[in-house]
């Protein structure tokens, strides 16, 4: 089991380390969520957490990872009021700081039963489909959209920091990104509150400019981001298929991430979000622009006329209609 | 040598941020928002150079280098503007007739150097 230990160092986390590591745990320290998070982008997640005394800031960067991080609050006094904020914020145990270190090695190592016994079930059952922290893309995905903003807008070394919550946003789009195999979506968007946006008309057009122009840039500036994921994730030896910029300002939950992206003159939100996409099958006439087929399309003499992955136009979709008919059905994921 | 060339891309603030490095550079410029647009263009004013983004609504920019195809009237040298560097996606741009590629966002001298050479059939 891979353990984290966060949160301030003393003797018994030290003894819990050892304890911990004697029992062939791999066992990891950080004294924050900041840290973590910086470790968390070049090593796989841990398992199990010891957070002493956890608070909001430790559970939102424990939950930015697909797979459910167990987590085991270390309190020096075990009261009412501190059980109750450690069910509030989403801590899935408690322990004493001065329990017994084996006792804590006890929990991990029944956790570890637990997990030996599920995966019993089959992968199916404990892995989800896709996890898009496998790739080091996604997992440096802030630092890849703030260089591609950086570029596209002319800024120097935008700082990142990462956001409880999406604030209001004024305008926004995000670009859907399909695994067809792995039926999972991943959608990367950018948005700007009130106050940015005459910040960013002036930084792109030299002055304010209509909003119908400021949807279409924050739409490119989507685009852009994708599209950088996608040659990254393409080093990684996996193919997005593209969708088309959708304009949003109040992504689908969950978020998997959000940040605050900002320069001396201009500060973006940018977020990253995953759902499975099961596959569903439409008539062609039914088809509309931006769904992505899931599977390739064959003529009769068995030759491919569009492969699977393939972004529908509407020019696509009358071909299909010609080639097929528009009874026809065709396996699609909608990505718009 | 100032050129008239036809910018094809859906996002309004990519056309105008490339019209205005190619009009600073004393080109004229054209633009259209898909490939379907495109087209109705060209029967008007044939341009030197196009430079077309690949993913757009209506018809994308591979669908518009195959309609450019069919048109044996229409041999215009053709750059690829797009987010996307999917090798099989560049090699069938290429087999459509595509003479450079280029990554967004793109700096206005790197889009320069490659309007020149392939304005002077370097491409």
């Amino acid at each position: 089991m891979k353990v984290l230990i966060g949160g301030k160092r003393t003797n018994a986390t030290q003894a819990m380390r050892k304890t911990l590591s004697s029992q062939g745990c791999e066992v990891q320290e950080s004294d924050g969520p900041a840290g973590y998070l910086e470790y968390l982008r070049d090593h796989p997640r841990p398992d199990v957490a010891l957070i002493v005394q956890p608070n909001e800031a430790w559970m939102h960067a424990l939950r930015t990872t697909i797979e459910h991080i167990y987590v085991i609050g270390l309190y020096p006094r075990l009261t009412g009021r501190r059980c109750l904020q450690a069910w509030n914020i989403g801590v899935d145990d408690i322990a004493m700081l001065s329990a017994c270190p084996e006792e804590i090695a006890g929990r991990v190592a029944a956790l570890s039963r637990i997990r030996s016994w599920v995966h019993t079930l089959g992968d199916n059952f404990t892995k989800p489909d896709f996890d898009p922290d496998e790739f080091d893309a996604v997992r440096g995905l802030d630092a890849l959209m703030a260089s591609s903003l950086d570029n596209m807008l002319g800024t120097d070394n935008m700082e990142v920091e990462l956001l409880p919550t999406l604030p209001e946003l004024a305008y926004g789009a995000e670009m859907p990104l399909l695994l067809v195999d792995e039926l999972t979506e991943l959608s990367v968007g950018i948005g700007i509150t009130t106050a940015e946006v005459d910040p960013l008309m002036v930084l792109l057009f030299g002055e304010p400019e209509e909003p119908e122009l400021v949807v279409d840039s924050v739409k490119e500036l989507t685009n852009i981001c994708g599209g950088a994921l996608k040659r990254k994730v393409l080093e990684e030896g996996k193919t997005f298929s593209m969708g088309l910029p959708r304009e949003t300002t109040q992504p689908e939950p969950p978020l998997l991430r959000c940040w605050a992206m900002s320069s001396d003159n201009i500060e973006l939100i940018a977020w990253v979000r995953v759902r499975v996409q099961q596959p569903s099958r439409l008539c062609v006439e039914n088809l509309s622009e931006g769904m992505v087929l899931s599977q390739p399309i064959y003529n009769n003499r068995g030759l491919m006329l569009l492969p699977g992955g393939a972004v529908l136009t509407e020019r696509t979709i009358v071909r299909l209609e010609r080639w097929l008919g528009g009874n026809a059905l065709v396996e699609i994921t909608r990505a718009a | 040598m100032a050129q008239t060339i036809l910018i094809v891309d859906d996002s309004r603030m990519f056309r105008r941020r490339i019209r205005k490095a190619l009009e600073d550079a004393g080109h004229h410029v054209i633009e259209a928002g898909d490939g379907l647009e495109a087209l109705e263009k060209l029967t008007g004013t044939l341009p030197a150079l196009i430079i077309c983004d690949l993913n757009m609504p209506r018809m994308n920019g591979l669908e518009f280098l195959e309609e450019l195809q069919r048109r044996s009237d229409l041999d215009i040298p053709i750059i690829m503007l797009t987010a996307e560097v999917q090798p099989s996606t560049i090699n069938q741009a290429k087999r459509l007739g595509a003479k450079g590629w280029l990554v967004k966002p793109v700096s206005p001298p790197a889009l320069l150097n490659l309007v020149t050479h392939i304005a002077q059939g370097q491409g």
